[in-house]
């Protein structure tokens, strides 16, 4: 009896251990939580309202932390870096026409999202019908501190962090695109080394409207072959009067890509972390300077930049500069090297 | 013996069943993707229907579907022929900070006292980030009103924008110091530091983070480093910290 009973232990205790070394296995996949974690969804909205209609935005939040949060919305202007599409906040916003369940009197309102808790929230924009046919750039701000029961009496430094959801509102009378895209400058230089390469970027100027997306390419021609390579821009967004430089990535690169997301999920399934590494492959190849090089370039490379109907052509004449520099300075460095050794040698006594 | 037998493979069959069932990745947003409506342009909602209000007719944006340019899982018209559908999906963006108070203990004259934690962040698009910090007031006495100013590093040349090296502690102050992905080019080393901006003084958030890339997990370690004068009273000081995420777009 006592031996069967040591037996059904000694079994349980097994896959005890066996239990155990999976989840111990598992834990270690899961990433541990932090105090403090917030995710909003969208980032970014790009709305369309006409004056004296509106639309239901909806945002949600969701508490990824440890603790309880106390969120509290706020309401700012925001205007472009004019360079890479970054938002600098501004201190208020005067735009009285969103409110979180069209109530004006929740910004200042605190409201409490719980761990693993996810809301929606559900902003109104309703425009009045003499609304100025303008686009708005506004940040909703969800400022998130972790809720405390008792009186805040504690001598630590305490942490807090604001997240921030983009919106991006065209009040319009219809849905026409009034974006158009013009090129500002186009950086490439005149001259460059044949085995150093050069490198060229292009900023964009939207002077329609309203936001709209950048499109077009940027080909390197070489003589005889008309497309030594072509890189795709990326349709990033340029505000209405902003500017922005342009991201592009080599046609290659994104067929590469192409073929990545394809056996994404043998990857995926042979462990391996594929986001990252799509993430690294991106940011990489993704660029707003483009370094254009081979292993020599030699005469005239004629570069094409199109972003939407305007088109620029710029020349970069390619000399091997460096094998030139070096072939003059040798014989001077020979000659400099002789006049030194000539001047230290001992002079011969011819008396002796 | 009968029993053991047929727990054996039950237990088993739970046991890998949490494994595989369990390893699966957290999904955020619901999977609704659309190949089947045509974006012209970036600025739309894609409403979904009307609803009655007193004064206005409201359409929805479904939950921030399709906000973006793109569309929330890459609507593919889109980007018909360019191939920029895999750059990325619009999903959550993500911020974290691995814990909520910082312990600096009670203070003395020419001595350092240091705390750091993690802050983390997922765009989830190509769009970048920023992320900007700011301090309601500088360290204050906890039961008192003597304050600790804000760092000017050893040379007295560092402010809120600008990191320079503090390693004296006879030079008095607090600041901090940032390192990992992405941080701000003037922490050259674990032994620059900068200021806060004060809140309380109007000065301007500063960034201390950012990137116009993905980012996918970026981490940054932010150290917080005070010393005291000789001539103040010893004790607890304390603020408080915020971190702002902002997305580009």
């Amino acid at each position: 009896m006592f031996l069967k009973f040591l037996n059904q232990v000694t079994v349980c205790m097994r896959y005890c251990f066996f239990a155990l070394f999976f989840l111990a296995i598992n834990s270690n996949l899961i990433k541990a939580a932090s105090a403090l974690d917030l995710k909003v969804f969208p980032p970014t909205s790009y709305l369309s309202v006409k004056p004296g209609a509106g639309v239901n935005h909806q945002i949600k939040l969701k508490n990824d932390g440890l603790y309880t949060l106390e969120i509290t919305p706020a309401l700012v202007n925001f205007h472009s870096d004019d360079q890479v599409g970054q938002v600098i906040l501004e201190q208020k916003s005067d735009f009285k026409y969103l409110n979180l369940d069209g109530d004006e009197n929740k910004w200042s309102k605190s409201f409490i999202i719980k761990p693993g808790e996810e809301q929606t929230l559900n902003f109104v924009i309703a425009l009045p019908s003499d609304a100025e046919y303008k686009e708005h750039y506004l940040s909703i701000l969800f400022q998130a501190k972790q809720l405390l029961y008792t009186n805040d009496s504690s001598k630590d430094t305490s942490l807090s962090a604001v997240v921030v959801s983009n919106v991006i509102l065209l009040v319009s009378a219809d849905d026409q695109n009034r974006g158009e895209l013009t090129i500002e400058q186009f950086f490439l230089p005149k001259m460059a080394d044949s085995f150093i390469g050069f490198n060229f970027s292009a900023l964009v100027k939207n002077i329609g409207i309203n936001a709209t997306s950048v499109d077009g390419y940027i080909k390197i021609s070489h003589w005889p072959d008309q497309n030594v390579e072509i890189y795709e821009l990326y349709p990033d967004m340029v505000l209405a009067g902003g500017k922005r430089l342009v991201r592009s990535m080599l046609q290659e690169d994104l067929e590469t890509l192409a073929k990545m997301e394809e056996s994404k999920d043998i990857k995926i399934a042979a462990g391996e972390d594929y986001e990252a590494k799509k993430a690294k492959f991106i940011n990489e190849k993704l660029k707003t300077k483009q370094f254009y090089k081979k292993s020599f370039l030699i005469g005239a490379y004629d570069l094409e930049l199109k972003v939407g109907d305007d088109i620029l052509q710029k020349r970069v004449i390619v000399l091997p500069f460096s094998v030139l520099l070096i072939a003059i300075l040798l014989p001077l460095i020979y000659w400099t090297f002789n006049l030194l050794v000539k001047s230290f040698k001992k002079p011969v006594d011819l008396n002796n | 013996m009968m029993k053991a037998k047929l727990f054996q493979p039950v237990f088993l069959f739970f046991i890998l069943f949490y494994f595989f069932a369990g390893q699966k990745s957290q999904v955020f947003a619901d999977n609704m993707e659309s190949d089947s409506y045509k974006i012209q342009f970036g600025n739309f909602n894609m409403a979904s229907g009307k609803r009655s209000g007193d004064t206005y007719i409201l359409s929805d944006t479904m939950g921030g579907l399709a906000v973006g340019p793109y569309g929330q899982y890459g609507s593919s018209n889109y980007f018909i022929g360019s191939g920029f559908q895999y750059v990325y999906q619009i999903d959550y963006f993500a911020f974290s900070i691995s814990k909520l108070s910082i312990e600096l203990g009670e203070l003395f004259a020419n001595s350092f006292k240091t705390d750091s934690h993690t802050i983390n962040i997922t765009t989830n698009g190509a769009g970048g980030y920023g992320v900007y910090a700011f301090e309601n007031h500088p360290l204050r006495m906890v039961a008192g009103s003597d304050t600790i100013i804000d760092t000017t590093c050893d040379a007295n040349d560092c402010d809120e924008t600008i990191a320079t090296s503090w390693t004296d502690p006879a030079q008095a102050g607090f600041g901090f110091n940032a390192s990992g992905d992405d941080v701000s080019s003037d922490f050259v080393n674990t032994n620059y530091f900068r200021q806060f901006a004060d809140n309380e003084a109007s000065e301007a958030m500063q960034q201390i983070m950012g990137s116009s890339n993905v980012a996918l997990d970026r981490t940054a370690t932010i150290s917080y480093k005070a010393s005291m004068p000789g001539n103040q009273t010893a004790g607890n000081y304390q603020t408080s910290i915020v971190f702002v995420a902002v997305p580009g777009y």
